[in-house]
């Protein structure tokens, strides 16, 4: 038995999950903006901690990278920058209000959606038994290591046992993700960058003073 | 991969100790016979050995912080043709334990316009990034406490977590010259985590591997001679990051007082020097890691002698510039970052892009060709750079800033 399966992920899993949660509920709650800009933080944080749970590892470190290195911290850097703070902020109308209320209760409904629409499997039991998940995953890696690949490292062989093939899958979270990337969906991340690069471009545009000098 | 870290030898005599001869990990039992718990107790086992191993680094760490302060004083000490702490102890090495017991009994103080929970936060969340880079640090040929597939971005979130100490305090002070070392702080953070992802990229190419583990085992030419600019990039970066001079203006004390820790005294001001001198410990070990080829060495010494060498030239290196170099000013330090280290980078991503595209994977000599090329490119890149960036001859350079960065200009001051 691995520690995966044992009451310490379910503990952890709980410390986690309050956390985040607790969190959030800060974030909208508290009326001093640098409180609440640092407890979103935290909640990115616990975030990240769930994608570890869910052995993401790559995920969880990019979340900490951007969400919490990058992000929060730009957003804390333009809180300080405010004056009166502490104060809080002012409330807007009943359409704020509306609106918001609305746009929270279209979200949880599309995520209670997708998460009864995902067809959930418990990589557990596939070590434990399932042959179809197990050769699945297998066959994933088969496909994937066929010669003449080149870089991608052979894991899971014809002869591989169903736990290698569940430690295959997770081993590698970040190559799988980069081959996904630059073949499978190499349109669409290109695409993104440009996005991204013509939204820096504005960005520098907008903030550039007019007529200062260079 | 959660209880990875019992292939070292070390860790998992510690888990089958406790743990059922039963479980997969303790086949045969411990070093005294059958383990402790009954099977389907391994959980405990599991949380004991790695309450151990925590305690354990954690120590470690503490401890080298300590004798390192006090090498560090001493040498500075040199550097300026001082004596340096000489009183207590041989050679003045009991030093650090004065210190801490001086920094223990000193009065704590709290400003009464402090933000409390911010400002008692902020030392804590200073040392808990630090101690967590240790953790996927190959300290020797089978010591790691966990390989991570993401090893390398790991380290560089991690690390990204400490500004928020520096922020924390600065805001939780409320205080104008706190909060001007924290705007630095994260100026800083901002500036120099650019260059410093893009350098590592060049190494990463050329393993295939985040793992640090991977990283060493791959390094047989030391990627230090293999990405000279990588390296430098990364160098300069993380002594940008960690905040030591020159490039600690976040806390300079004469413009400063002492920055974002201004308003902080006795054990609290002792976790921010703790924690920056930890910092620097951390980042000399990832350098070594990354960049010097870790643990390996010839094998007329064990692997954690080699990888403490290398650890002490990188510490010295650091120490160097922080005895010789004077603290620069924030206009020229991001000015640096984005028109200096960051075009470099993208350069040796490049050329880097290119050779392992010529040699998916490298050997030993296709390493030396590239480290051949690389060194090529980075001694006419920097030479380039310096032509158009530095200044011209009878140049003098003003500070171009914004008022929020710099301290009102005196008259009068050259």
């Amino acid at each position: 038995m691995s520690i995966e399966g044992s009451a310490v992920v379910d503990v952890a899993f709980w410390i986690v999950a309050v956390m985040a949660i607790a969190a959030a509920l800060l974030v909208v709650t508290v009326r001093d903006v640098f409180k609440a800009a640092a407890f979103l933080a935290a909640a990115f944080l616990a975030t990240a901690g769930l994608f570890v749970l869910l052995r993401a590892e790559f995920l969880a470190v990019v979340q900490v990278l951007i969400y919490v290195g990058a992000v929060s911290i730009l957003i804390i850097f333009t809180v300080m920058l405010v004056r009166n703070v502490p104060g809080g902020n002012r409330t807007g109308g009943p359409f704020y209000v509306f609106a918001g209320a609305a746009a929270a209760v279209l979200l949880a409904l599309g995520i209670v959606y997708a998460a009864f629409k995902t067809d959930w499997t418990d990589l557990d039991q596939a070590a434990a038994g399932d042959d179809r998940v197990a050769a699945a995953l297998t066959g994933q890696y088969q496909a994937e290591a066929a010669p003449g690949d080149g870089g991608i490292e052979l894991i899971g062989g014809p002869a591989a046992d169903q736990e290698t093939a569940r430690q295959g899958v997770f081993r590698r979270t970040a190559n799988n993700l980069g081959t996904l990337f630059i073949r499978d969906y190499v349109l669409a991340f290109e695409v993104i960058s440009v996005v991204l690069l013509a939204a820096l471009i504005g960005a520098l545009a907008l903030a550039r003073e007019r007529g200062a000098e260079t | 991969m959660t209880d990875a870290f019992l292939e070292n030898a070390f860790f998992r005599n510690i888990y089958c100790n406790l743990a059922s001869s039963a479980s997969p990990r303790c086949a045969g039992g411990g070093p005294f016979g059958d383990g402790m718990f009954p099977a389907g107790m391994e959980w405990l086992a599991f949380l004991i050995t790695a309450f151990v191993i925590i305690f354990l680094v954690v120590n470690a760490a503490l401890l080298a912080v300590n004798i390192y302060i006090w090498g560090e004083r001493r040498l500075v000490a040199r550097l300026q043709a001082r004596l340096g702490p000489n009183r207590w102890g041989p050679y003045g090495l009991l030093t650090p334990i004065a210190d801490l017991i001086k920094i223990l009994t000193k009065e704590d103080i709290v400003p009464a316009a402090a933000d409390r929970l911010v400002f008692n936060l902020a030392p804590v969340l200073i040392v808990v990034p630090v101690l967590l880079v240790f953790a996927v640090i190959p300290f020797a040929s089978s010591t790691w406490v966990a390989d991570l597939n993401v090893g390398v971005l790991y380290i560089i979130a991690v690390l990204s977590v400490g500004s928020y100490s520096a922020v924390m305090a600065g805001w939780g002070s409320q205080n104008r010259y706190a909060m001007l070392g924290a705007f630095r702080a994260v100026a800083l953070l901002v500036s120099y985590e650019l260059p410093m992802v893009l350098a590592l990229i060049g190494v990463l190419m050329i393993t295939g591997s985040m793992s640090l583990v991977d990283v060493v085992h791959d390094q047989n030419v030391p990627f230090a001679l293999v990405q000279p600019l990588g390296f430098l990039i990364f160098l300069i970066g993380s002594v940008a990051e960690i905040q030591r001079p020159p490039f600690d203006l976040a806390e300079a004390e004469s413009e400063l007082i002492g920055g974002y820790h201004t308003d902080y005294s006795g054990i609290k001001w002792g976790l921010f020097q703790a924690g920056e001198f930890m910092a620097t410990i951390a980042s000399a070990a990832i350098i070594t890691t990354l960049f010097l080829s870790g643990w390996r060495g010839w094998g007329f010494l064990p692997s954690h002698i080699w990888f403490l060498i290398k650890l002490v030239a990188v510490l010295f290196a650091m120490t160097w510039l922080r005895g010789t170099l004077p603290r620069l000013r924030i206009d020229q330090v991001t000015a640096f970052a984005w028109k200096g280290l960051l075009p470099l980078a993208a350069l040796n991503l490049v050329v880097s892009g290119v050779l392992s595209f010529i040699w998916p994977a490298p050997g030993v000599a296709e390493l030396w060709v590239m480290a051949i090329v690389n060194l090529a490119v980075a001694a006419v890149s920097i030479f380039t750079l310096g032509l158009l960036l530095g200044p011209r001859p009878g140049e003098r350079t003003t500070p171009a800033g914004s008022a929020v960065f710099m301290p009102a200009k005196r008259e009068g001051t050259a």
